[in-house]
Order: C-alpha cells, then sequence, then structure tokens
C-alpha cells in the first residue's frame, strides 16, 4: 500500500481554508497570516516558526493605571483554529524542545498550548542552504516526524506524507488526492569534517577550560544568535506602560546580554563576555541532553552561522572544543 | 481554562515594618478567599512579587508556614524595583505568584539539632525555617541561632527575636560588625561568632544564607565544627524572571536554580560549576 499521496496546490488550499485561519512565511522571512500559499524560498524562512507559538512579545495582563485588582484583565489564548503552512523541519523539530519547556508540568503555558493544539504544522521539505546542518542531528530536509503532513513540491501540486495522525486525518480532507508511493527520506547536509556530537559529559566536565576564554575574545556577545535560535526559550517579564494603560509582557531575552544574570545588588555571576559564551553552549550541547537523553538544544538549521556578524560557526567551535578536550585527555592518557 | 502561571494574584498588604534604613518587611494576605485558604508553603520556597505597573521580583517567603494566610516577604532597596515597592503601605494591593523551588528538608531534620547562621538580610529565608522548629519543638534538638549584621541599625525582625531568645532549648547569639555607643551586645563577624559559639556538629544540621562573602567564610567554619558538606545547607542566590523553569534565566549547570533549589546541600553545590 502506498503511504504517500498526490494533492494539487489548489485541493490543498482548499482544505486548509476550511480548517481556519492560515499562516505562512512572507516575503520579509516572518511568519503572517495569509489567504493564499507563497512560493517559499530553498532553505528556512528568516524567523523560525516558534514566533507563532512563543512571540517574542507577549501580553499576560493589562490593566489601566490605577486600577484595582479585580480591572487586571488577564490575556486570553489565542486557540484560533488553523494551519501553518511552509515549516521546515529544523523548526519543527525546535518545538518538541519548547515542548518540554512550556508543556511541563506542573507550569504548562496556556498560551503555548492553545496553538501548539489547534494549528496544524504543514511542512514543506527544503533545498538545505550552505550554513544548514540539520544531518548532524539524524535528521533531513524532508523529515516528518516533528510535523502534522510533509509536503515536497512537485511540478504540478505536491507529494504528501502525513506526520501525525492529526496529519493523516486532515490530508483525508483534501480532495482528489491519489495514493502515490513516498520517496526514500533525503540525508540531512553535514560538514565533512563532522564526527559527531560532542559527549555532554565531556563538555561540562570542561567547563574551566581555557578555550572558552580563547572563544570569547571572538564574540561581542551581540546575541542575534540566540534571537533567531528556533530553540532558544529565554524570557523576561516586565510591565509597559503608555498613555495611562500597563501591559504585564513576557518578552523574548538574551543570555548574551551582560544583565542577563545581573541582580539587583550589582552581584554578576556572568559577568565576562566568555562565561556567556560558554552558557549558551554548553545549554545546547551538555545541559539540555544530560536532562533530556536523546535531545540536543541544537536542530542544525544555521541560522545563528547566517547571521553571525563575526563569521563564527558554533559547529566549527563545538568541534573544535571536543578536538581539544580529546587531544589533552590523549595527552593525558 | 489553563490559569496563566505568570499571572499574579492580587493580594493587599496589611502591615509594613521597616526593618532597617533600606529594608521594609510586608505582610499581606491573598485576596481571593478560595486561593487564600488553600495557600500552603514550606520553608525555604520563594515568590515572585509585582508592583503593578513597575514590573515583578523574586523575594523567599519570609513568615510562619503554619500561618500561610499571612504571607511575608522582606525586600531591601537594591533597585528600581524594590525602590518602588518602598513606596507601599498597609492597604496597597501587590500581586504574588508562588510558591515555587524546593524547601529546606524540614522533616528529614527530624530529631537534630538545628544550626543557623544568617548574616543581614539572610535571615528572611532562614525565619520559616526557625518558626517550623518552634512550631513542632519535641520533634527538634537544639536550635542554635547565630545572626549578625553590620551595625545594630541593621538588625532585623526585632519582635522575632525577642521571641527566639525566651524560646526552650533555643540558643540565639547576636553580634554586629560594629557596635554604637549604645549596643551592649557582642561585636565580631558571624564567622567568628560561629566558630566561638561552637554549636555541636554531633547529630545536627547547619543552614547558612546571607551575604556571599559571608557565606564563603561560613562554610569552612562550620566544617571545621565537624558538619559533613551532605548537612550544611544554603538558598542560591540567581537572577529569576519566572520561576516555573521557563525563562533561562537561573540555569547553571543541569539545573534551574528556581525548580532544582533554591535550596542546596553544598554536597551538591560542589557537584555545580563553580560560577557563583
Amino acid at each position: 500500500m502506498a503511504d504517500g499521496m498526490k494533492i494539487s496546490r489548489d485541493s490543498l488550499l482548499a482544505a486548509l481554508r476550511k480548517r481556519g485561519a492560515l499562516w505562512a512565511p512572507n516575503d520579509a522571512g516572518r511568519w503572517a497570516a495569509v489567504d493564499s500559499l507563497p512560493e517559499l524560498g530553498p532553505i528556512r524562512p528568516r524567523r523560525p516558526v516558534k514566533d507563532l507559538f512563543t512571540p517574542p512579545r507577549r501580553e499576560i495582563a493589562h490593566w489601566k493605571a490605577g486600577a484595582g485588582p479585580a480591572e487586571i484583565e488577564p490575556a486570553q489564548p489565542d486557540e484560533t483554529p488553523g494551519s501553518v503552512f511552509g515549516v521546515r523541519p529544523c523548526d519543527a523539530r525546535a518545538l518538541l524542545l519548547l515542548d518540554r519547556a512550556f508543556l511541563q508540568p506542573p507550569h504548562l503555558d496556556p498560551h503555548y498550548q492553545a496553538r501548539r493544539d489547534n494549528l496544524l504544522l504543514i511542512g514543506v521539505a527544503c533545498q538545505p542552504g550552505p550554513n544548514c546542518y540539520c544531518g548532524v542531528f539524524g535528521f533531513g530536509p524532508d523529515d516528518k516526524d516533528a510535523v502534522d503532513v510533509m509536503l515536497t513540491l512537485q511540478a504540478d501540486g505536491f507529494a504528501a506524507q502525513a506526520g501525525s495522525p492529526r496529519g493523516q486525518a486532515f490530508l483525508a480532507t483534501v480532495s482528489g488526492g491519489a495514493a502515490a508511493p513516498a520517496a526514500a527520506p533525503r540525508p540531512g547536509p553535514r560538514p565533512d569534517w563532522w564526527t559527531g556530537l560532542p559527549d555532554p559529559k565531556a563538555l561540562y566536565a570542561n567547563f574551566d577550560h581555557p578555550i572558552w576564554r580563547e572563544l570569547g575574545t571572538s564574540c561581542m556577545n551581540c546575541g542575534v544568535c540566540t534571537q533567531y535560535c528556533p530553540t532558544c526559550q529565554c524570557f523576561t517579564v516586565d510591565d509597559e506602560s503608555w498613555k495611562g494603560e500597563i501591559q504585564r509582557l513576557r518578552i523574548v531575552d538574551n543570555c548574551q546580554r551582560s544583565d542577563f544574570t545581573r541582580m539587583a545588588g550589582g552581584h554578576n555571576p556572568r559577568q565576562v563576555a566568555a562565561s556567556r559564551l560558554r552558557q549558551r553552549m554548553l545549554h545546547k550541547f551538555s545541559y539540555i541532553p544530560t536532562q533530556n537523553p536523546g535531545l540536543v538544544g541544537c536542530t542544525g538549521c544555521g541560522r545563528c552561522v547566517d547571521l553571525c556578524p563575526l563569521d563564527r560557526n558554533l559547529f566549527a567551535d563545538v568541534f573544535e572544543i571536543m578536538k581539544r578536550i580529546n587531544q589533552e585527555a590523549e595527552r593525558v592518557a | 481554562m489553563l490559569r496563566d502561571p505568570l499571572l499574579p494574584l492580587p493580594a493587599r498588604i496589611s502591615e509594613r515594618i521597616d526593618e532597617t534604613a533600606d529594608t521594609v518587611t510586608f505582610h499581606f494576605e491573598l485576596l481571593d478567599e478560595a486561593e487564600r485558604k488553600a495557600f500552603r508553603y514550606l520553608p525555604g520556597q520563594f515568590a515572585e512579587i509585582s508592583n503593578f505597573g513597575e514590573g515583578e521580583s523574586t523575594f523567599v517567603i519570609a513568615g510562619d508556614p503554619a500561618k500561610p494566610e499571612r504571607l511575608t516577604v522582606t525586600t531591601k532597596r537594591v533597585g528600581a524595583h524594590t525602590e518602588a515597592l518602598h513606596h507601599l503601605y498597609a492597604g496597597a494591593i501587590i500581586g504574588f505568584r508562588g510558591p515555587y523551588g524546593k524547601a529546606f528538608p524540614v522533616a528529614d531534620w527530624k530529631g537534630k539539632d538545628i544550626v543557623i547562621a544568617g548574616g543581614g538580610i539572610g535571615l528572611a529565608p532562614l525565619k520559616p525555617i526557625i518558626c517550623h522548629v518552634l512550631n513542632h519543638r519535641a520533634d527538634y534538638g537544639k536550635l542554635t541561632i547565630v545572626y549578625g549584621a553590620r551595625s545594630p541599625g541593621d538588625l532585623m525582625y526585632a519582635a522575632d527575636r525577642e521571641i527566639w531568645a525566651k524560646a526552650p532549648n533555643t540558643e540565639l547569639v547576636v553580634t554586629v560588625d560594629k557596635g554604637d555607643a549604645n549596643w551592649k551586645g557582642r561585636e565580631g563577624f558571624v564567622p567568628a561568632v560561629l566558630r566561638a559559639t561552637a554549636p555541636s556538629a554531633a547529630n545536627a544540621v547547619a543552614i547558612t544564607c546571607g551575604p556571599p562573602i559571608m557565606i564563603k567564610l561560613t562554610l569552612p567554619v562550620f566544617k571545621d565544627l565537624g558538619f559533613p558538606a551532605e548537612r550544611i545547607f544554603t538558598t542560591l542566590e540567581m537572577k529569576m524572571k519566572c520561576g516555573l523553569g521557563q525563562c533561562g534565566r537561573c540555569n547553571i549547570g543541569p539545573f534551574y536554580v528556581c525548580k532544582d533549589g533554591p535550596v542546596f546541600s553544598v554536597a551538591q553545590l560542589q557537584q555545580l560549576p563553580q560560577e557563583f
């Protein structure tokens, strides 16, 4: 039995619109509400899809200045049913990591949960770019494990495969679909020189290794890597007031800022740039894998490599660190 | 529908106590009766306190855990938010989220002597332990409290200290770095006074909290007195925003201070990267 389907663009759009609202990357690479299916670029869009699930700025509550406690209006989770078209596997896999952060009992984020429950993820296979590294993490550009449906663009429509029971049910609503054999999954790109993911415990054991300081001198802590990272979860909570209206906001934050860990009294455990770079790399490649065996805090989207103003390559850096650590271990042995 | 865990519960300040020139204790009650009656916390757990319009900060719940309807935080004026909090008086509405974090394992300490060394506002997280021990006096052995501050004017919890001084099987030693003309008590730093007090480490647990330098110098004294690292506890100070293990700020090694701490034994701390 064929496990794939062939569907037309028009019937897909019709079924998606019947389901509800539709989001897709716009020309600026941001996730926006759309009426039709846009032509996608070859690689992942500028912004990760997490923006729809954990927006950079999200209201917790709002009230008027001087309001009483009963007049504090909590923000309501957005339960609009709909679909997200054009999700790339790296971004979809990143949502599995964010689930671990925001859907973890007892403190579930109802806003995030409402989006996860109500938005169908329609993946579209990509043509990896020069800094794409999903193969490092064992999946490829048409991976369907973290989306509901994975599409591959064809001359006259899409080849479709369900990635979840929800996606399977959706595909049954697309009219005129014909069964077709599914293509074999494509391997993901990875650097020729890559030899494997670092051992989380070895990284942690080398917390005081001088290499962190060396790398730190080539980082200006601008934080662009964290701001475009599909897995970064950090946020701050603050109030903003404008013309008598006050909003309690949950705003994206970035562990590379010097005052990320600066306490009110002035004490800052991560005062130097290198300690913040180390925190980012260890969080992704040591702390998350240690706490969640099988997961890594990176999905290889490569945006941090594309966007680094100083041309640092996270993967080259991780590789270099492990090489140095292993060499020294051999010397000692 | 599920409640947003970042949404604070409104509470009303019932009493304000100016402890020192820069430190204020607020007693307050949750407005919602059902929430107020259901609320419980354990010694060492903390909360996020909102001054609506000014933001939110983290404070340990510094009350008597046996009276959870009367909540307490002690706040030192060190930044913009605490500055704004210190403009509030009885009757004002604040926001409350909590309790968060792992508590001091007071149940495991039954039958043991309890030794407490606190400095300055570091007495705040220790107060619920003291209250708990005095509430369950027969369950614990001797309670020794060494408390110090820079000057007599920096000592807090005067009313509580009067009660503790008269409590059964309890030794309260109060010291200041430097006394003034009216000071008749002890002078000296907490680590030195602790060493002179010399509480027995046999079947005892030690808990310390205070300025980082005080903790640093107190831990070796506990060690010299014979306390093993597994029986010395402290509470870590780390910037936090959510208290839920989500915002990423208090991540240290594979832990989040907000949910894996803030209470740690020294044995546990020795496993963490030396970032602090």
